[in-house]
């Protein structure tokens, strides 16, 4: 079904959004202040894109608020987000998501919440991108990892290093496998290219490989394939800003040993106040020496958070240079992104792009399930259920299904039971697939899974 | 390499008798031991130690326990029928009657899993399994074996 949205602002996440929705079929409007903005989504993408204020009732009606489905409120000013959301509220808009940075409008008892204020979906990218990280800290080797059909199911993403042993290994082989270890590798990485593999094809060394399988399948399978998984023991945190304050009160209450490194002498004072276990560092993050003597290189894991990426990425180069095994950096500017697996940066996340994926995840609510995205790929792993159709109402096996090229089913959800699915497994209505997916199918599939 | 190149021929069990999968590591631990020149203890809970992540048993009667082991220079594969059969937890309940252990040195890359895959494609022609279950001695298990073990 294409849905009709407005976009207000059109900065990283109001533009990634537009892209990706425009992408999926939708009819797209968005709305900036900034006329070079206007003129970049005009020269860029196929949106119809207004210059003016979000919070005007006259733009908003030119935008044809009032035949809107879906209103997505992501300028830099909170301000302007609700009133935009109140007013689009005023007239009549089903669903309605803001980006809100202040902590003000978002607990549950603060006197102005998203119930409150009729909005559906509050999004706060720093908290989205210390979630993330608290979650990827946990597993030191995997630098993808997503969960599904009510968390029965994950999607791990691995980087086949010197000496694994999946480095000459056939997707054939491991087929074969599969009779001891029920798991699939849905997509190969290779030098920036998604492949959807086949039976020939052969797992090459710093291939990037993504595995479904069940969560209790997990630690069996990381063994045989040579992947370890531990808790971190020590952790560095560059940057004391809002991510990192959060990131380290949720590792120190883990007894995870954690420095927290910030430059600015008054912001460290109010981080002591905050934090009881952290050993707060007033040092600059790129000061290598002091670093050291603080023992950087004996941490298994660095997160760099500050607000400048250049200072996120050179700190955690450093930081790995030393010994680290592991880094998580924050980027802002998307453009860097494809440089930094070949830096040496084990794990790239951009709050913006997390941001926007969320509210994907909820537009998409209806027909797919959950969504992740990962920002190495062109692919995404949708969740879908398949239809009361007459196609599938007597039940179809896997084989029979005509899934579009580059769509790959990685695990099937059925009455609490994972299965992760054969060519002969048989799929009926209700079942609800995992499907790993080139961004170009996603049309097809929700065709193939439409009423 | 075949499986019959890593076949352990002192560590062949025509007719094994334990009670359960626990039992049996411990018994095929101190045959392997000897054969390897490593202690019984270490190879038993290397086995166990995998087994606790899931069971090895894959169904129709089959087992096929393995683990890397830290100061094996070369894979090696010991094999026990059992005529009875024994619980080894399998997903389908059934009890065991051929288990094929398979040991890998700490560093071996691709060659432990395309062993393990290799299993994996013989013991799905069912009249091999069925064979294999009854060869009375190491040479009629190797002949069978010979039909469809093919380098890899």
């Amino acid at each position: 079904m294409s849905l009709r949205v407005i976009v207000i602002g059109a900065g990283e996440v109001g533009y990634y959004l537009a892209d990706r929705l425009s992408l999926e079929g939708h009819h797209i409007v968005v709305i900036d202040k900034d006329e070079d903005k206007i003129k970049r989504l005009e020269r860029l993408l196929n949106v119809m894109a207004i210059q003016g204020s979000g919070a005007s009732a006259k733009v908003l009606e030119e935008a044809g608020i009032k035949e809107t489905d879906l209103f997505v409120a992501v300028t830099s000013s909170d301000e302007i987000n609700l009133i935009a959301c109140l007013l689009a509220r005023e007239y009549g808009v089903p669903r309605k998501v803001a980006r809100v940075r202040s902590e003000d409008y978002l607990s549950p008892d603060s006197p102005l919440n998203e119930q409150k204020l009729g909005i559906d979906l509050i999004i706060n990218p720093a908290r989205v991108l210390a979630d993330e990280i608290v979650k990827l800290s946990e597993i030191t080797e995997a630098t993808d990892w997503a969960e599904f059909a009510r968390g029965k199911v994950v999607l791990m993403g691995y980087v086949v290093k010197e000496g694994s042993p999946l480095a000459g290994l056939s997707l054939a082989d491991l087929r074969e496998l599969r009779a001891l270890y029920d798991f699939v590798i849905v997509a190969i990485i290779r030098n920036n290219e998604t492949i959807i593999p086949r039976g020939s094809d052969v797992i090459k060394l710093n291939d990037k490989i993504f595995v479904i399988a069940k969560k209790k399948d997990i630690p069996a399978i990381e063994t045989l394939l040579g992947f370890k998984t531990e808790k971190p023991k020590k952790v560095f945190i560059i940057g004391g800003g809002q991510v990192g304050l959060w990131v380290a009160q949720r590792l120190e209450a883990r007894k995870i040993e954690v420095y927290l490194v910030e430059k600015d002498e008054d912001r460290c004072e109010e981080l002591a106040e905050e934090l009881e276990d952290t050993i707060i560092l007033n040092l600059d993050g790129l000061d290598a020496q002091e670093l050291k003597k603080e023992g950087i290189d004996q941490a298994d894991l660095v997160i760099t958070v500050t607000d400048v990426d250049t200072v996120n990425i050179l700190g955690a180069l450093l930081a790995k240079h030393h010994g680290t095994k592991k880094c998580i950096v924050r980027i802002d500017r998307p453009d860097f992104i494809p440089l930094l697996s070949s830096l040496g940066i084990d794990v790239a996340l951009s709050p913006r792009l997390l941001a926007a994926n969320q509210i994907l995840r909820f537009v998409r609510r209806g027909q797919i399930l959950s969504v992740a995205t990962f920002l190495v790929s062109d692919a995404e792993v949708v969740e879908m259920v398949i239809p009361e159709t007459e196609f599938f109402s007597k039940g179809r096996r896997l084989e029979e299904v005509k899934f579009p090229q580059g769509a790959i089913v990685g695990a099937l959800y059925r009455a609490g039971e994972v299965i992760i699915p054969k060519g002969e497994t048989v799929l009926q209505p209700g079942d609800d697939l995992v499907i790993f997916a080139k961004r170009e199918s996603l049309p097809k599939l929700e065709q193939l899974f439409s009423t | 390499m075949k499986i019959r190149d890593l076949l352990l021929e002192n560590c062949f069990f025509v007719d094994i008798n334990v009670k359960d999968k626990w039992h049996f590591f411990k018994e095929i631990a101190e045959c392997i031991a000897k054969e390897i020149n490593l202690p019984a203890e270490k190879i038993e809970k290397a086995l166990v130690e995998r087994e606790r992540l899931g069971t090895t048993a894959v169904g129709g009667g089959i087992a096929i326990p393995h683990s890397r082991l830290e100061g094996l220079e070369k894979i090696v594969i010991a094999v026990a029928l059992s005529r009875q059969g024994f619980y080894f937890e399998s997903l389908d309940k059934k009890p065991v009657h051929l288990v094929f252990v398979v040991l890998a040195p700490e560093n071996e890359s691709s060659l432990y899993l395309k062993t393990l895959a290799q299993l994996a494609r013989i013991l799905k022609q069912e009249d091999i399994k069925k064979r294999l279950i009854n060869a009375q001695n190491i040479q009629e298990f190797k002949e069978v074996l010979a039909e469809v073990d093919r380098e890899y």
